[in-house]
């Protein structure tokens, strides 16, 4: 047996001072093993012979440290009130001691779990509302305009109707020009101009030939500011443009001040 | 509960309601609005010539058969798109077409059968123009499915219902 074997097993039993056979015949050889045998008996005796302080005085003494920390409660609890003038009535708090808390949380998971399911489950899932793509602005003017020209029957009113079509036309320009590819800001550019060369610059020339319209001169003024507005954004825009686009924006605002001038002369006229 | 606690509570549930009820953004930036330009530069440019062309239109029955020209267009662009079965496109040209038939052919072509008897010489134009606007209706009507996913999209049904019932309300030329 090896001491160290020997002295735990010692060490587990109910008195060092009376060892099994075993560890009787260790204890005979081992003047190591013998010495720590003794030393283990006078620790067992030392202990034994200390005093054990009296559990009631304990007690009062461990009470006495609580005490010295002064109270734990600081208010006076006070009972609900169902009277509703009452400081103390608080409905809140009442609904809420009334509640089992319990069942309303299995309550709530149970409708979490078949709202869920009825989320997922597509058999039962109503139809989803369709939602538009999106759609071109200046594709939906152009309609209005071409409505309000098949209603047109006068120089004047198809003259509005132009005036606006160039002014929606300038806007897409602005809203696009530098994402767009040369060629679809070339279309804008085209529809540019025979938007004012055909339909403005046309129509006013009618109305300023028209000595029965009312308002030809106020009206002819009014398209030429519209005309000078498109230009001056044009040429704004021109001037941080891709360089792709710099000619065909150069060409719409060209064409804007062209007719400028000619609505000018022909306002100058009537 | 505490009035604290019942504070957040009601703030919090404001709050979200008032995100989930929020409009969603209506700007698009310019790279969306330079694909929508590719996607309908044709379109746009073939009705603005049509715009040419009825604005150089003096009677009312020659405005009512301009504007049917351009509705033709839309029509065609309208087939085009029940054909690929694409609603987005359905719904947006055929929004366009019933409102140009509305707001632009019928005012013309109602004030042409009020003014035309039937012994002007302009008679046989407008009959005419009777018969192609009812076949054109009917048409694009036709060009809508009525059986199928696609034509049961709430979208493709609803313009196929306003698109039949200008197709009533113009209805077939007596002979």
């Amino acid at each position: 047996m090896k001491c160290e074997s020997f002295q735990n097993r010692l060490l587990a039993l109910p008195s060092p001072a009376a060892p099994t056979p075993e560890l009787a015949a260790h204890l005979t050889a081992c003047g190591g093993c013998r010495a720590f045998a003794e030393r283990a008996g006078n620790l067992d005796a030392v202990v034994a012979a200390l005093p054990v302080p009296s559990s009631e005085v304990a007690k009062a003494a461990f009470l006495d440290s609580l005490a010295a920390l002064g109270p734990v409660i600081h208010t006076k609890p006070s009972i609900l009130s169902a009277d509703p003038h009452s400081s103390t009535f608080r409905p809140f708090h009442a609904l809420a001691r009334r509640v089992d808390w319990k069942y309303a949380g299995g309550i709530a998971a149970a409708f979490l779990v078949a709202v869920t399911a009825w989320t997922l489950w597509p058999a039962n899932r109503p139809p989803v509302a369709e939602k538009d793509g999106p759609r071109q602005e200046l594709l939906a003017k152009q309609n209005k305009h071409l409505a309000a020209l098949a209603s047109a029957d006068s120089a004047d009113a198809r003259l509005r109707v132009w005036a606006d079509w160039t002014t929606d036309l300038r806007a897409a320009t602005a809203d696009v020009y530098k994402a767009a590819a040369p060629g679809d800001l070339a279309v804008l550019a085209r529809m540019f101009d025979k938007a004012v060369r055909d339909g403005v610059l046309t129509h006013a020339d009618r109305l300023a030939h028209d000595r029965l319209a009312t308002g030809r001169a106020v009206l002819l003024r009014d398209t030429q500011a519209k005309m000078a507005s498109a230009r001056e954004q044009l040429e704004r825009i021109g001037k941080d443009a891709p360089p792709a686009h710099k000619s065909n924006l150069k060409r719409m605002a060209d064409t804007a001040l062209e007719a400028q001038t000619k609505l000018a002369d022909l306002a100058k006229g009537v | 509960m505490t009035a604290r606690t019942l504070i957040a509570v009601a703030a919090f549930a404001a709050l979200s309601g008032w995100v989930s009820g929020s409009a969603p953004a209506v700007g698009r930036t310019a790279d969306e609005e330079a694909t929508l330009l590719k996607k309908n530069s044709t379109l746009l440019e073939g009705l603005l010539d049509d715009g040419l062309k009825l604005s150089a239109a003096e009677t009312p029955l020659d405005r009512a058969a301009a504007c049917r020209r351009a509705a033709d267009r839309l029509s065609v662009e309208l087939s085009a798109a029940a054909r690929y079965e694409d609603a987005d496109r359905v719904s947006e040209v055929g929004d366009l077409l019933t409102d140009l038939l509305t707001d632009g052919f019928l005012p013309p072509f109602t004030a042409a059968q009020a003014d035309i008897p039937p012994s002007s010489p302009d008679f046989p134009r407008l009959q005419l123009l009777h018969r192609e606007s009812a076949s054109q209706f009917a048409a694009a009507v036709d060009a809508l499915p009525t059986t199928g996913s696609f034509a049961a999209g709430r979208r493709v049904s609803a313009v196929r219902k306003k698109l039949a019932a200008l197709a009533a309300r113009v209805g077939t030329p007596t002979e």
